[in-house]
């Protein structure tokens, strides 16, 4: 095989000829070695051929927190297609709406109830069948790097979610800077937190597998609660950890970060801002830890990082996006279209070779070049910051939301006639929708989540409700958010 | 007892979760699946349950079993209680009494 893999699952098949004792991925119950993990997808590879699946194939994976689902990915990587994680907490309707947009061949699930959407296969089966031929595995087939390797599915305006192509260059161009930049070890033990449709868990797994090191999949129903992921971090003698900022903020506020320093030496968050002042206090907490703030949308992947020294302790601005990253150019585009001074706002661009390919369905990328729809600016020391969004999207504990899609999904109700979903930043945030009732009885808060739980993920269902006689407009006949805002102190 | 508890529980999600707007919140109310608890709701009801009926909550206990619905929370606070009570005190019970 050659020196530098081209693809994902070529990271496991090295990982198991260079490592092959060493833990790959573990759970609280149960872990997998590198010839394990080689063993197990390349077996579950054989079923999926003999089921058909091939090159250029779509396979959805109700991707539970288990070392199954990762053998999942590896195995449906091995025979050239590429895999569709979607998280478990979904409601059918939207699954299915990912199974039909995607054109998926098969769906690999250990929930039976799935099969009325599409061909299902209980992954934990097939998982055990042996390899027909051990000889054939994916590393000699001609799969290219310029393959689809993945698709994840964000929430999308129109009410569909939309499909995020990442090829396995895309994906090796970030996993291969992330490891170096920083700094992962074979010794390492990395956590991953982020569900697996979250680009988060894009590190997680295969910056591990780049260097041999190994991930342990934190349980998802209690990975909110500090106390079970502070047991955990401990218990797996965690060294690196990358996550969402609201889940460190959860451990400091429960002083739960100190106990872990002996072990804990590299922290990286991405996913929204990090507040200044929660962000002093973690630096304080691991004064020997590395801290990373990665910044880039699912679109692009990691292309800006920031290193959290010592030194941002005596900072009073909110740090910083940083420099480029995973060989990205990056610039700012003004609002007419030309690029930006330094300290001129405009929105965030990106070229370079984590850009995806394109929206699952859409046109390419044109020219390579990826706009975020992020306003920011670069600064005087050429570090990049973040400004915010001029669109519906919203970013609540690092999930990305479009709430045009709760939006539309209210709009379907027969007893609505207008809808508007903001997000109120109290002690949290929370989505309140406000609506123009068709009757003088508006729906109550109960039904409206129950309504919404068959349609979209449960973070995606609303908090709070409030029934208006009308939707503020501007002169224009537009949603007038900023006085929408306005609105919602008086119920 | 259960009654008691599930009522405690009722109140409080109607009140801290749903913001007095809890119409309709039944013992069967399924709190994750319709979102009416994530994350940050999640730590809330851990805190009341043990503040209110001062037991713990061990990590192991945090499952969405356990917090799929008022019932399954009364349920595991219940074992809870008896758990940290001992196996032959009688079900009054000092977080239940209380009030």
């Amino acid at each position: 095989m050659s020196e530098s893999p081209q693809r994902l699952e070529q990271l496991v098949e090295r990982a198991a000829m260079l490592w092959p004792e060493r833990a790959a991925v573990g759970t609280q119950t149960e872990v997998l070695s590198y010839t394990e993990l080689d063993s197990r997808s390349r077996g579950l590879a054989e079923s999926l051929r003999r089921s058909g699946v091939g090159r250029g194939d779509r396979v959805v994976i109700i991707a539970e927190k288990s070392v199954y689902s990762v053998v999942a990915m590896i195995a449906v990587m091995r025979v050239g297609a590429a895999f569709v994680p979607v998280e478990p907490s979904n409601p059918a309707l939207r699954i299915a709406k990912i199974i039909a947009d995607s054109g998926a061949v098969l769906t690999l699930s250990s929930n039976p109830s799935l099969a009325l959407v599409g061909p299902v296969v209980d992954l934990e089966s097939l998982d055990s069948a042996p390899p027909r031929n051990p000889s054939t595995g994916g590393g000699v087939e001609p799969f290219s790097g310029d393959d689809l390797a993945y698709i994840l599915y964000t929430s999308g305006s129109t009410g569909t979610p939309k499909g995020v192509c990442i090829s396995h260059r895309n994906a090796l161009a970030f996993v291969e800077w992330a490891a170096a930049s920083a700094g992962l070890e074979c010794s390492d033990r990395l956590a991953n937190h982020a569900s697996f449709n979250f680009d988060l868990s894009v590190f997680d797994l295969y910056a591990t597998f780049l260097v041999g090191a190994s991930v342990w999949l934190i349980p998802a129903d209690g990975s909110g609660v500090p106390r079970v992921v502070a047991a955990f971090l401990e218990r797996h003698r965690i060294t690196v950890l990358y996550c969402v900022p609201s889940v460190l903020i959860m451990l400091l506020e429960e002083g739960m970060l100190p106990s872990l320093q002996a072990e804990l030496r590299t922290v990286i968050f991405a996913g929204e801002p990090f507040p200044l002042g929660p962000l002093k206090t973690l630096r304080r907490s691991l004064p020997l830890a590395r801290m990373f703030n990665y910044y880039g949308p699912t679109e692009t992947n990691v292309c800006t990082s920031y290193e959290v020294t010592a030194a941002d302790l005596e900072r009073n601005d909110p740090i910083p996006i940083g420099t480029p990253a995973s060989g990205a150019r990056i610039w700012i585009r003004d609002d007419d279209g030309q690029i930006a001074r330094d300290g001129e706002e405009g929105e965030l661009m990106v070229e370079g070779p984590t850009v995806m390919l394109g929206y699952w369905g859409q046109p390419p990328v044109v020219g390579g070049v990826y706009g975020t729809g992020d306003r920011a600016k670069r600064g005087p020391d050429g570090n990049f910051v973040f400004l915010g969004r001029t669109d519906s999207l919203v970013k609540i504990r690092g999930r990305r939301i479009d709430l045009g899609e709760i939006e539309s999904a209210l709009s379907e109700r027969s007893d609505v006639v207008d809808v508007a979903v903001v997000v109120t930043r109290g002690v949290a945030a929370r989505l309140r929708a406000y609506l123009v009732p068709r009757r003088s009885e508006a729906p109550s808060l109960l039904d409206l989540k129950r309504f919404l739980a068959e349609r979209v993920p449960s973070y995606m269902i609303v908090d709070e409700v409030v029934s208006l006689t009308a939707l503020p407009r501007t002169a224009r006949g537009k949603l007038d958010r900023a006085r929408l805002m306005r609105m919602e102190n008086e119920p | 007892m259960i009654e008691v508890i599930e009522e405690r529980m009722n109140a409080f999600i109607a009140r801290e979760i749903m913001f007095g707007k809890g119409a309709g919140l039944s013992r069967d109310t399924p709190l994750l699946e319709w979102g009416l608890i994530n994350s940050l709701e999640m730590r809330a009801l851990i805190a009341f349950i043990e503040r209110e009926f001062s037991v713990h909550v061990p990590p192991e206990q945090v499952i969405a079993k356990n917090f799929a619905s008022i019932a399954a929370l009364a349920r595991m606070t219940r074992g809870l209680l008896e758990a940290s009570s001992g196996p032959t005190s009688a079900p009054t019970l000092a977080g239940v009494a209380r009030r």
